[in-house]
């Protein structure tokens, strides 16, 4: 599984790759421009985590630009944001993206939301009961 | 709806949170004498909230101690040394996180603009690179505190303030706003490899 | 002070066991802010003579509290999912068809701070078998405090990040300052009351579905059989029992069976014990 993390903070790519690269996924990182770089070289993530607020391009333009895009369309969009009106969370889901985790959040949480997606890599191994 | 009081509570309970969860760390509030904001030897991080409420979220620390917050966050070993400039992104990525969260809290429309990091003094820190000078002094002057917060930080005092723009003993207590083009500067000059 | 290796370590394994929630290393901080107060209450200088305290003598109330203490902000909606939607595909729509009455009564007999009656809530409000209903969910707890937050139906962010989907989040709160609310509707649906498991039951009358997880590891197997037997008589012939994932009735209570729930499994009382 690769997952594609969009935020303008290195601190905050790292902490969020670092969770990713731990339940198994590939991870690439960059802001919001460098998003659509990587996009368009591929190969295409199964997942964005997205920021809101970031110079250049901000996190919600970013996920109307990849919903515009057929060939992108099966990419599972989560917000990883500070923004936390309600208003802002019902934007964003309206603007294509599935998922939003509020800034802070812990690993468990960030573990969590992925469950709800059904985007948690299987480990190898397991037996189901 | 209910107002929401930009108040010690509301400052203390977003820290809470934010410490527990970003840092990994009880906020534990300072026992100690209350710095008076001006001396306190700094690294500076602020957040600008503007509309329908305007105002600065603002934290700051000394050198060392913005060095193992950043630790902390990003979870760096003892034998990792972060380079000067992930040091202040991480405090930059702390004050972003608490001014969302108390933008969240407040009533009516208010954006968040980028978090902006300078040092005020240059102690441990004296090879990071130039940043744009913080433009705050004369904003220190006109904004009284609306809530100040220190947390004791491994027996090193973090200050968390949300400053008003138009605090009500304030004549003129209207600053301009940050221009958001030196606001993304900031984070972009962070950026470059 | 600083929380000892051993304390600590003892402090992960009652929360693993109790609760099933795994504290990670490195959640030292967490257990001796947590834990400070309660020792305080308890008479002990600091944490580490507190846990020892709870170590020699095996205190279930005092448990209790500590699992509390340590689960807040670790607590999810929906925990473990599948009985959840369980309960969304099969379990609610199969009540409704022996329902003319159009009533649903559901307890959640552990309710602590609130998550998961207010999660049967939002699956009940969004099961469409279940439009128009009336679904009365009772949530009891022996603990008054943690009733009290979860009548207060107020969550703080991290609290809501804990695997509540944002559609949801959007639907079923509003933002209060630095916390959310559960909305009127939410609220309307349940009602909650002190109740110690281990006596006798208050008349509650008769139930749906029982929600009874991550609780019977508390009591010794005279007790658990006692309260599985008492649970019996205040469900209904055709209701559905929920344990926590890693319980089961089995020697303990051979009066009940375990059938397929969509991906989970539920317990119903055998035909030969109704």
């Amino acid at each position: 599984m690769r997952a594609l993390v969009v935020d303008d903070s290195r601190a905050m790519r790292r902490i969020v790759a670092r969770i990713l690269t731990g339940i198994g996924y590939d991870v690439e990182a960059g802001d919001g421009q460098q998003a659509l770089d990587v996009l368009a070289r591929g190969p295409k993530p199964h997942l964005a985590c997205i920021d809101w607020n970031m110079p250049v391009m901000d996190g919600l333009s970013l996920v109307v630009r990849v919903r515009e895009n057929p060939q992108w369309r099966d990419i599972t969009l989560m917000m990883v944001t500070t923004e936390s009106e309600h208003s802002q969370i019902v934007r964003a889901l309206a603007a294509g993206a599935h998922e939003y985790l509020i800034k802070p959040f812990t690993s468990d949480s960030l573990r969590e939301k992925l469950d709800l997606l059904g985007l948690v890599p299987a480990p190898t191994g397991e037996v189901a009961s | 709806m209910t107002t929401v009081a930009l108040d010690d509570e509301l400052v203390g309970a977003v820290v809470e949170q934010v410490w527990e969860s970003l840092l990994g760390a009880v906020a534990r509030p300072w026992a100690g004498p209350r710095p008076a904001g001006a001396t306190v030897p700094t690294v500076r991080a602020q957040v600008r909230l503007s509309g329908d409420w305007n105002g600065l979220v603002r934290l700051t620390c000394d050198p060392a101690t913005a060095e193992t917050l950043a630790a902390a966050m990003l979870m760096s070993g003892p034998d990792e040394a972060l380079p000067e400039e992930d040091v202040l992104d991480a405090v930059g990525e702390v004050v972003n996180v608490v001014g969302g969260n108390v933008k969240g809290a407040l009533v009516g429309r208010t954006s968040l603009g980028l978090p902006q990091v300078a040092l005020a003094a240059r102690a441990a820190l004296a090879a990071l690179p130039a940043l744009p000078a913080v433009a705050d002094d004369a904003a220190r002057s006109l904004a009284v505190p609306t809530s100040r917060c220190v947390l004791d930080w491994h027996g090193a005092p973090v200050v968390v303030e949300v400053l008003g723009d138009d605090a009500p003993d304030v004549p003129d207590g209207r600053q301009q706003p940050d221009s958001s083009s030196q606001q993304a500067k900031t984070r972009q000059e962070k950026r470059k490899p | 002070m600083t929380i000892a290796p051993e304390a600590f370590t003892f402090v992960r394994d009652l929360v693993r066991r109790e609760s099933a929630i795994v504290l990670d290393t490195g959640k030292e901080y967490l257990v001796e802010s947590r834990l400070t107060p309660l020792a305080r209450q308890a008479g002990q200088v600091d944490v580490n003579a507190f846990v020892s305290a709870l170590r020699s003598r095996y205190n279930p109330v005092l448990t209790r509290q500590v699992v509390e203490a340590l689960t807040t902000n670790e607590t999810s909606w929906f925990r473990d999912g599948d009985p959840f939607a369980a309960l969304r595909s099969d379990l609610f729509p199969a009540l409704a068809r022996n329902r003319p009455s159009r009533q649903l009564r559901v307890w959640c007999a552990a309710c602590s701070s609130g998550q998961e009656p207010y999660s049967v809530a939002m699956t009940a409000l969004d099961t469409p078998a279940l439009t128009g209903w009336k679904v009365e969910i009772v949530a009891t707890d022996l603990n008054e405090e943690v009733l009290a937050r979860a009548r207060a139906g107020t969550y703080s962010q991290l609290e809501v990040n804990r695997g509540l989907p944002a559609t949801t989040l959007v639907r079923h709160f509003t933002r209060d300052g630095a916390h959310w609310r559960i909305t009127p509707a939410l609220a309307a649906a349940v009602t909650f009351r002190p109740l110690n498991l281990v006596r006798p039951f208050p008349a509650m009358g008769t139930f749906d579905v029982v929600l009874l997880r991550n609780v019977l590891i508390y009591f010794d197997l005279p007790t658990k059989r006692d309260i599985l037997r008492r649970v019996r008589q205040v469900l209904s012939p055709d209701g559905y029992l929920f344990l926590g994932a890693a319980e089961m009735t089995m020697g303990v209570d051979d009066s009940w069976e375990r059938v397929p729930a969509g991906r989970s499994s539920v317990y119903q009382v055998r035909g030969d014990a109704r």
